[in-house]
């Protein structure tokens, strides 16, 4: 049984097993961090949102984007979700935002936005 | 300057002597190394030169292009444009990876276009060969799309204790501190402006920064030392260790061996001149210990003077890395050693350090100022590594020429040049800057296909109460307030 | 020219004597016919004592002891590498060289640092606080290792076998427990305070402590270079605060029994002060420890305990008369003379300065009789007229000063050569040490 089965997140509900985000023309897809990933094909989305679950698993992740020798895919912007109170400093260097809940996507689209902007 | 080879295969001899032409004078750096007519020949000159770019027709009498392209033994970063009037072919070509196609007829100017894509192909291969220049785009990429300083973070888990995030996770451990060699070039290349933060120091074998102090005797190396204080007995102007003066196992009174007395308030019946270190191991007596650091990764033990010193910085992009940033200017770090003497800041601001000394002696004024080509990488994206190091120096000679023999010029970096004016008037002095600057715009011009270059002009008395960081930092920033405005 | 012949003819003998009684009876046996008479002294010695010497150097070098160079100083750093470099040429090799910077505040301790790290210091000890001399000399002892101390003033430098030779006579007679090396000017040929006081430095230090010396009743060994036997030191829990520690331990040596010589052969060079005012002070501070240790720290000389010894009384006893009462007793000298033969006096004048200078060369001529190098000693004989008032007037004045400055203000304990710490010690303990003393006589 996961925690989410005894606390009722209203701000999520229905929202649980929603994969993909849309906000206006652009496209998040959220992933927990230890899902096993083709990093090739976050190239379609504008975004990522990751779940936390543990900070290796992330750091993992985080590093496999960053890293990755794509363009389209280090340079995509990276959002945390459900951290619940903080990460270091060195991974709030690689992010760009935090979630708290899903429902409200509208700050990351705007960062997005931005960064993309800035993209060539 | 290293040529870039070129072969025609075309078997209409008209459009060969227009193709020949059109490559002599499209750029200097290309070279025409044959003209084949056939597959057989195409082939047989291949396999004798070598190749960069193919300009190839699809139609030939024994074999097509396509045949020819699978006999011969192409080199991953040869380039291959097909000339030829079937749209269709054209387009199955790019199955065999072609640069480009040009279809017949074409223009001139398609025609130059498709070469500088070529060139510039040729250009990326030979540098993603290198991974510091890989590296450093992707960081600036990342710093300039967030907006973000590139600094360094504290972490344990780190091997120089610091961690440049968005960079060193392209790292592994061992390689870590390569990422300041990489900003330090950066800095160097002017694509970065670096700020200080600290000195680390490293294991100078591993590089490594997790390291463990303490004192070692410096006859035999062993850190088993014990420490004693001396003590001065003023009266009777004893000195020996605590130990002489303290009674068995009691560290409180103090009995003087020599005179019996009692030493009672430091200050006034005593004093500690100093320390004296001895070794358990060899027993030497000595008050100055080596320092010497352990690394906990490899076990070298080295002594603190000899440990490797680096600086670390923050950054933030510059024009010039804005522009690498967005692709328009193609890193290439430690490529341009060669024009030291004409690309180098420390030596505008050693000359206008000593021009600062002579006017605190005398009674004149003079100017510094500077010229920033906002454009020219457009310039530089079309003719290529060879073509902006001859294009500097070329421009660098002409404007010395113009100068007077107590002036001086210097390229700052790859986009702006800096000038002093000795013993003249501001009024003077701009109309220097000014004329020079058409001449150069002029030469531009008539050498590049009249390519429009941009300038900005800076320019400034010199104040003999300012460093000359302080003048140079005036001229740059009035560049980059020009940019924000646009 | 020919009044002054006829007046000293007119006076014949006796008024030779009654204008010169002075001389005759008091400086002419102390100085010239004690010199002489040590002439022979050693002549016989070294003619029947040579195969002693060469016995002893042989046992020395064979024993190979070694020796602890102790150099205590202030400041002295730009004198370490002359230093050093005339250690390096010694003939003896086997010594430890102990260097203590006592509270320098120039960078004598980078440089001893440095010459530590090169090796050419086995140990450089670096106190924050100055200490003073003594302190700092004890400090070196603390750590030295050797069996022999050899204590040298940073500004000196060796002759290149002194080592050797200082260490010799400790072979030839075990009771020896100190022994004294030879002091010669470095900068003789400076200028005429300097010439002055080479000549001053081979007629008394060089023979002067010779005759004492043979005499077994040697003053003072030198801290400039001294050599001492480790275990002798360490009874004495080494030296105490000076000035003029140097006589103190000497004193303190031969009150435990041992024997104290001076070696002429072992040599080593100093820098002198080259103005006269300079000079003054520097003979101040010297003539000031006479009072300070003869007269006080060690009047129990005088009482009739067990530690009494004929040579030790006759040694300090000698010292007190011809230094300090003569000094005074001349001045009674000067005014008998003025007021007496005030008409005379020109002639008196020129009589005087003939009758020291010959004085001075008989002088001299053990002086060179008794050195190596005495061809290049002989161009200084031009200067012994001059030396005449050097020594008649000069010195004498300044050593009065000093006396008269002791005696009635106690002011050496304020001498800042001592740090004002361990002086006001001194003095608690100096008063305490009257006090038993005072007691128990």
């Amino acid at each position: 049984m996961a925690i989410d089965d005894f606390f009722i997140d209203e701000d999520n509900e229905g929202l649980e097993d929603k994969r993909i985000f849309e906000v206006g023309d652009m496209k998040f897809i959220r992933v927990k961090d230890q899902e096993p990933l083709r990093f090739d094909s976050l190239k379609t989305f504008d975004g990522v949102i990751i779940e936390y679950t543990r900070y290796t698993f992330t750091l993992e992740m985080i590093k496999n984007i960053r890293a990755h020798n794509e363009e389209q895919v280090y340079l995509l912007p990276l959002f945390l979700y459900k951290n619940y109170g903080g990460y270091s400093d060195a991974l709030s260097e690689m992010v760009d935002g935090a979630l708290e809940r899903l429902n409200d996507l509208n700050s990351i689209a705007e960062t997005t936005s931005i960064i993309m902007s800035r993209v060539v | 300057m290293k040529k870039i080879n070129c072969l025609i295969v075309e078997d209409d001899s008209a459009f060969q002597k227009v193709a020949s032409l059109m490559i002599q004078k499209a750029d200097r750096r290309l070279n025409l190394v044959g003209v084949a007519s056939t597959g057989k020949e195409a082939r047989d000159m291949f396999n004798r030169y070598e190749i960069d770019i193919i300009f190839l027709d699809l139609h030939m009498p024994d074999m097509t292009g396509f045949e020819l392209l699978d006999e011969i033994e192409l080199q991953e970063d040869t380039q291959i444009i097909l000339m030829t009037g079937d749209e269709d072919a054209a387009i199955k070509a790019f199955e065999y990876g072609i640069t480009d196609y040009l279809l017949k007829p074409f223009s001139g100017i398609r025609f130059r276009k498709s070469i500088t894509r070529a060139i510039e192909s040729i250009q990326k291969e030979n540098q993603s060969g290198s991974p510091e220049n890989i590296l450093l785009k992707k960081t600036l990429q990342l710093s300039h799309t967030r907006n973000k300083e590139i600094k360094p973070i504290s972490s344990r888990s780190s091997k120089l204790g610091y961690t440049y995030p968005l960079l060193s996770i392209n790292l592994d451990y061992e390689n870590e501190h390569i990422a300041l060699d990489v900003l330090e070039s950066a800095e160097k290349e002017g694509l970065l402006t670096g700020e200080f933060v600290d000195y680390i120091y490293s294991c100078n074998n591993c590089y490594n920064s997790l390291l463990h102090f303490r004192e070692s005797c410096p006859k035999c190396q062993s850190t088993y030392l014990e420490i004693e204080e001396l003590v001065h007995h003023f009266s009777c102007a004893y000195v020996g260790p605590v130990s002489d003066f303290t009674k068995e196992d009691s560290n409180e009174i103090k009995e003087c061996p020599k005179c019996k007395r009692i030493l009672k308030h430091i200050g006034v019946d005593y004093d500690k001149p100093s320390v004296m270190y001895s070794c358990k191991k060899c027993d030497h007596e000595f008050q100055d210990p080596h320092i010497k650091a352990k690394c906990n990764d490899c076990g070298a033990d080295t002594r603190v003077e000899r440990l490797v010193k680096r600086q670390l910085k923050k950054y933030k992009l510059t024009k010039l890395g804005k522009d690498a940033a967005v692709g328009k200017y193609s890193i290439n770090l430690k490529g341009f050693d060669e024009l030291n003497d004409i690309i180098n800041k420390d030596y505008f601001l050693r000359l206008l350090k000593n021009e600062i000394g002579r006017k605190k002696v005398a009674n004149f004024d003079s100017t510094v100022a500077a010229l920033q080509f906002s454009n020219i990488i457009d310039l530089y994206q079309g003719i290529g590594e060879e073509g902006q190091k001859e294009l500097i120096i070329e421009l660098f000679e002409h404007v010395n020429q113009e100068l007077q023999s107590s002036d001086a010029v210097i390229f700052g970096d790859r986009i702006t040049m800096l000038f002093l004016f000795t013993e003249q008037q501001e009024e003077v002095s701009k109309k220097m800057l000014d004329s020079i600057s058409e001449r150069i715009n002029e030469l531009v011009k008539d050498n590049f296909d009249s390519f429009e270059l941009t300038t900005e002009d800076a320019l400034m008395l010199i104040e003999e109460q300012k460093t000359p960081l302080f003048h140079l930092k005036e001229l740059m920033n009035s560049f980059e307030q020009v940019q924000q405005d646009g | 020219m020919v009044d002054f012949v006829t007046y000293w003819t007119q006076e014949g003998f006796v008024g030779f004597f009654r204008v010169f009684w002075f001389y005759i009876l008091f400086e002419f046996p102390r100085f010239i016919m004690m010199d002489y008479a040590l002439l022979i002294v050693y002549w016989v010695k070294s003619r029947f004592g040579e195969k002693d010497y060469q016995t002893a150097r042989e046992e020395f070098l064979s024993a190979k002891p070694l020796l602890s160079i102790i150099v205590p100083g202030k400041n002295e750093g730009k004198n370490y590498y002359r230093l050093i470099e005339s250690l390096d040429i010694q003939t003896y090799k086997n010594f430890e060289v102990i260097v203590v910077d006592d509270g320098s505040d120039d960078d004598s301790s980078t440089i001893g640092k440095s010459l530590e790290r090169q090796g050419k210091i086995d140990l450089f000890i670096s106190h924050k606080e100055r200490g003073g001399k003594a302190s700092a000399a004890n400090t070196a002892l603390r750590y030295a290792r050797g069996e022999f101390i050899i204590h040298i003033d940073a500004d000196s430098s060796l002759k290149n076998d002194a080592l050797e030779e200082v260490m010799i006579p400790f072979y030839m007679d075990s009771k020896i427990g100190a022994v004294g090396g030879n002091l010669e000017v470095r900068n003789p040929d400076q200028n005429l305070c300097t010439t002055f006081q080479k000549i001053e430095y081979n007629i008394f230090i060089m023979v002067g402590r010779m005759v004492t010396s043979s005499l077994g009743i040697l003053r003072i060994i030198s801290g400039a270079f001294g050599a001492f036997r480790r275990d002798a030191l360490d009874q004495l829990y080494g030296w105490d605060i000076g000035p003029g520690l140097d006589g103190d331990i000497t004193l303190k040596l031969r009150k435990m029994g041992y024997k104290v010589q001076f070696e002429p052969k072992a040599t080593i060079y100093t820098s002198v002060p080259d103005n006269f005012l300079k000079l003054a002070k520097q003979r101040l501070r010297w003539s000031r420890s006479l009072i300070r240790f003869r007269l006080r720290k060690h009047n129990n000389l005088f009482m009739p305990f067990s530690t009494f010894n004929l040579g030790n009384f006759i040694s300090v006893a000698e010292n007190i008369l011809f230094n300090f009462i003569l000094n005074f007793f001349w001045y009674l000298y000067m005014i008998d003379i003025v007021v007496n033969f005030t008409q005379e006096i020109l002639y008196i004048l020129i009589a005087g300065v003939l009758l020291y200078s010959f004085s001075k060369l008989l002088q001299y001529i053990v002086v060179l009789i008794l050195s190596k190098d005495w061809k290049q000693k002989l161009k200084y004989i031009i200067y012994l007229p001059g030396m005449v008032f050097y020594t008649g007037y000069y010195i004498r004045f300044v050593r009065t000063a000093a006396y008269i400055k002791e005696i009635f203000f106690k002011s050496s304990f304020d001498d800042d050569w001592n740090p004002m710490k361990t002086s006001i010690q001194g003095k608690k303990l100096e008063e305490n040490i009257e006090k038993v003393f005072n007691r128990a006589g």
